[in-house]
């Protein structure tokens, strides 16, 4: 070891017990200030998140988080009004195929979680962040695989392209927003989201813009053929549900909210024919069809 | 002997044809077009009801056969496989809807269940639950049931696999551009 090198490591150790002697004093002195500082600072903080929170919220900007928090308060609202089915491969059987579409999209990382929801009303509702029910009502009428596709891929697309989310901040005030972007843990929180949820799942009762309906029809055909389905089994859905008249009170909610079945029909038609460029018709894995029969024959 | 042979020949041929053509049934009103478009020569307008045998697929469109002699194209959703009788049943309101969702239904085997003792009835529906307008307005948030929902959630590895087994293959698809409904 040379001088040079030891006058190096002499000047390191007393910078270190310069150091040391320093925090020494704060510990003893100025400990309860600093203490004070920081919680002042961390308040601050807090303060300023919240208001970037309700200013990102209100010109649209919603992050992946809060969109996930305001999805489940709001498909909670939804589980309030028609509960799952009790039925575990059912759940886990949707929840795969609609997992696996979702791998398709734009957006696969996303908590995509699906459910069927114990009603005989005709229809799925899709909530931000991910989170998609439809009625046992709806899944009794499907005939295969492609078709259930079908219909999460259509619903799959109205959260890719955040047509509720938009929908609720548009017509929510700010706090309402902020508040519900939430994750509500505690029961009493529990108990004051109540308000908000219902003033936001009024989307569903109104139905969006019509022009989103056709968008996720476009987007959702698109999608169920990424991920190796029968993309033309939406006009098979769709046919069926316009072989159901209005006069049968299960569909009122379904139709006051969507366009006209036979536009829908004939829209998707007309672009399929001119625009849709897929390989190969894949023939049905018969898979729904052994699902419903184990659900069926099981006591 | 030689027209036995030629009668077996014809028989062979007719089981070859058998095994292509599958029974199928029109479901809703449809036009028989000479190809597989709509601007083709429209050849006969088919009844819903329409007994028909499904010969071959193409994109959107089946290519047909009905009464055993006249062959054509019609729109894939408009024909579905199988003998289906779809019967029109009046409502009290004067309308008028074909029994194609009753079909289905009793195809799904879920309803028929209820029969076997199975139902889907035993969650118990609480006060006032549904999915009318004013109860989706109203509804209490249910997070014991969100708890439930997340709980079946799927991931990527048992998705892929669950696609792998039902012979789902990923497919590079382009999205199409807006239609005029959209604007």
């Amino acid at each position: 070891m040379n001088l040079k090198q030891l006058s190096k490591l002499t000047f390191l150790f007393l910078v270190c017990c310069t150091v040391s002697i320093n925090s020494t004093r704060l510990d003893a002195f100025d400990l309860d200030k600093f203490k004070n500082k920081l919680e002042k600072l961390k308040q601050q903080k807090e303060d300023l998140q919240e208001k970037k929170k309700t200013l990102d919220l209100a010109t649209g900007n919603v992050n992946k988080r809060d969109e996930i928090n305001i999805g489940r308060n709001v498909i909670s609202g939804l589980l309030g009004a028609a509960p799952l089915v009790d039925n575990e491969p059912l759940q886990q059987y949707v929840n795969k195929i609609g997992y696996w579409i979702a791998l398709q999209s734009e957006r696969p990382k996303l908590p995509w979680t699906f459910g069927v929801i114990h009603s005989k009303n005709i229809n799925a509702f899709a909530s931000p962040g991910g989170y998609i029910v439809l009625t046992l009502g709806l899944y009794e009428l499907l005939e295969n695989e492609s078709q259930l596709a079908a219909i999460l891929a259509h619903e799959i697309s109205h959260v890719i392209e955040k047509h509720h989310l938009d929908a609720i901040r548009d017509t929510s005030k700010r706090e309402i927003l902020g508040a519900l972007a939430v994750k509500a843990t505690s029961k009493k929180h529990r108990e004051k989201m109540q308000k908000l949820v219902n003033s936001s799942v009024q989307i569903y009762a109104r139905g969006l813009d019509k022009k989103f309906e056709f968008g996720a029809d476009r987007r959702g055909v698109v999608l169920a053929a990424r991920a190796g389905y029968d993309p033309y089994a939406m006009l098979d859905v769709l046919t069926t549900l316009h072989s159901i008249s209005a006069a049968d009170d299960s569909m009122t909610v379904f139709l006051n909210t969507h366009p006209p079945l036979a536009k829908r029909i004939k829209t998707l038609e007309n672009l399929m024919d001119r625009h849709l460029v897929i390989h190969n018709i894949p023939t049905d894995n018969q898979r729904l069809q052994r699902v419903n029969h184990m659900i069926a024959s099981k006591p | 002997m030689k027209s036995l042979i030629r009668l077996s020949v014809v028989l062979l041929i007719f089981t070859a044809l058998d095994a292509h053509a599958q029974t199928a049934t029109i479901i809703t009103q449809a036009q028989m077009y000479e190809n597989p478009s709509d601007q083709s020569r429209v050849i006969k307008q088919l009844d819903t009801g329409t007994q028909v045998s499904e010969i071959l697929r193409q994109g959107g469109w089946k290519k047909i056969e009905h009464d055993a002699s006249i062959t054509g194209w019609v729109r894939s959703h408009k024909v579905r496989q199988g003998s289906i009788v779809i019967q029109e049943q009046k409502k009290q309101s004067g309308g008028f809807f074909s029994s194609l969702a009753s079909w289905s239904r009793k195809a799904s085997g879920l309803f028929s269940s209820e029969k076997k003792g199975y139902s889907f009835q035993r969650t118990a529906t609480i006060g006032v639950r549904g999915l009318s307008e004013e109860q989706i307005k109203h509804a209490k948030p249910d997070y014991k049931q969100l708890d439930k929902m997340e709980s079946f959630r799927s991931n990527n590895n048992s998705a892929r696999l669950y696609a792998k087994a039902g012979n789902l293959k990923a497919d590079k698809v382009p999205h199409m551009p807006k239609s005029g409904a959209e604007k």
